[in-house]
């Protein structure tokens, strides 16, 4: 798996734009071995991870988050880095700015 | 004594030019009387109210301490080995290292006036007190909100914004700005959420207003790099829900919006606020 394989899929099938799919693909080549696996799974077989990190599951953050699959992905290898930091930041919540033309 | 000496011979008189007339000096005219000194009355106090005792000190005279120039060019002090100060002063001391010759200047905080200022301004903001929070309703409670941006605003120096609420955000998202207003969630406007939440969001929100005016208007805040930043991230902005609660908390304007709140919060905290 590397970025290059990556971004194509990103942009035309879960419709990132390129910096974006840019910045999402290095995160997950470079994410913990277990999201890696889970990842795999996902993008392979469209298999959702059943797991669960300091209290956060793949289904919490899609479904109480209102997190798309590879957000939630990133999320929880947060999670399992900086489990303190990604806890706190998830306890607050987080905000809407307005986009402006994301290329 | 004068017979010892004789006659004196004082020989042929001389002739002596003749001296010029003097002339006359003219009267002086007489001069107009002084008259004599009135003191000047001290409201309040009447004549003869008060006497000078006989025992009153001189006053001392202070004289004006001569004012010496600063030094525009300060040379560096001629550094002599330790055998050279012996030498010269026959004494032997232990050398003073040169930081330890002057208290080390206080580091400035950048905008640390600022954040004083406006936790000062949020204090004084009588509904934000929790029993009082508690008791109003959330029109009110939004008339609050907006008192905070509006004393945010004025002391950052920039327009305030209209905060509205939204009943179809998410229950967690707590708030957005979108160029033109704040928008709050009305769900938690109505919930028993405390009241340091929503001045959080507020200030957090109004920080992204604070950057869009920097981004708009070149030169509001002179960190150019910063602002370029920002308006960079305007463009690409990265939300929790697609990129991932990571990617984005720590984006440019997102991180400072987070850091700038948590600031203004953790002070009001400290300083008792609430109490």
């Amino acid at each position: 798996m590397n970025v290059n394989e990556l971004i194509p899929r990103l942009t035309s099938e879960f419709g990132y734009p390129l910096k974006g799919a840019q910045i999402i693909a290095e995160k997950l080549v470079n994410c913990t071995p277990q999201i890696q696996v889970a990842f795999t799974k996902f993008w392979e077989k469209g298999e959702f991870p059943n797991m669960e990190v300091e209290g956060y599951t793949f289904a919490s953050l899609v479904s109480e988050h209102g997190m798309k699959p590879i957000a939630a992905l990133l999320t929880l290898d947060w999670l399992i880095r900086e489990p303190e930091k990604a806890k706190e930041s998830l306890k607050k919540g987080h905000d809407v700015v307005v986009k402006k033309n994301l290329n | 004594m004068g017979d010892e000496f004789g006659e004196i011979d004082y020989g042929e008189p001389m002739d002596f030019p003749d001296v010029p007339e003097i002339p006359e000096v003219p009267e002086i005219p007489e001069l107009p009387e002084v008259p004599e000194p009135v003191e000047e009355p001290i409201p309040g106090v009447e004549p003869g109210d008060y006497e000078v005792p006989e025992d009153y000190p001189e006053p001392e005279i202070i004289e004006e301490p001569e004012i010496i120039e600063e030094p525009t060019v300060v040379e560096e002090p001629e550094v002599l080995d330790e055998q050279e100060v012996i030498e010269e002063t026959g004494v032997i001391e232990e050398p003073v290292a040169p930081e330890e010759l002057e208290p080390p200047e206080e580091p400035l905080q950048p905008g640390g006036d600022e954040i004083a200022e406006e936790v000062y301004s949020i204090g004084q903001i009588e509904n934000l007190n929790p029993v009082a929070w508690d008791s109003l309703g959330p029109d009110e409670r939004l008339q609050t909100l907006q008192e905070i941006e509006d004393r945010m605003a004025e002391i950052q120096g920039r327009p305030p914004v209209t905060i509205i609420s939204d009943d179809t955000l998410g229950e967690n998202i707590f708030g957005g700005y979108n160029g033109e207003t704040i928008v709050v969630n009305a769900n938690h406007l109505n919930s028993e959420m405390p009241v340091d939440e929503f001045i959080d969001t507020i200030v957090h929100e109004g920080r992204h207003a604070y950057q869009d005016y920097a981004v708009n208007n070149p030169g509001f805040v002179n960190n150019t790099e910063l602002v370029n930043s920002w308006a960079e991230n305007q463009s690409n902005y990265l939300t929790a829900d697609e990129y991932g609660q990571e990617i984005y908390v720590t984006q440019p304007i997102e991180a400072d919006a987070w850091d700038y709140a948590t600031t203004i919060r953790n002070t009001l905290i400290a300083n008792n606020w609430s109490k």
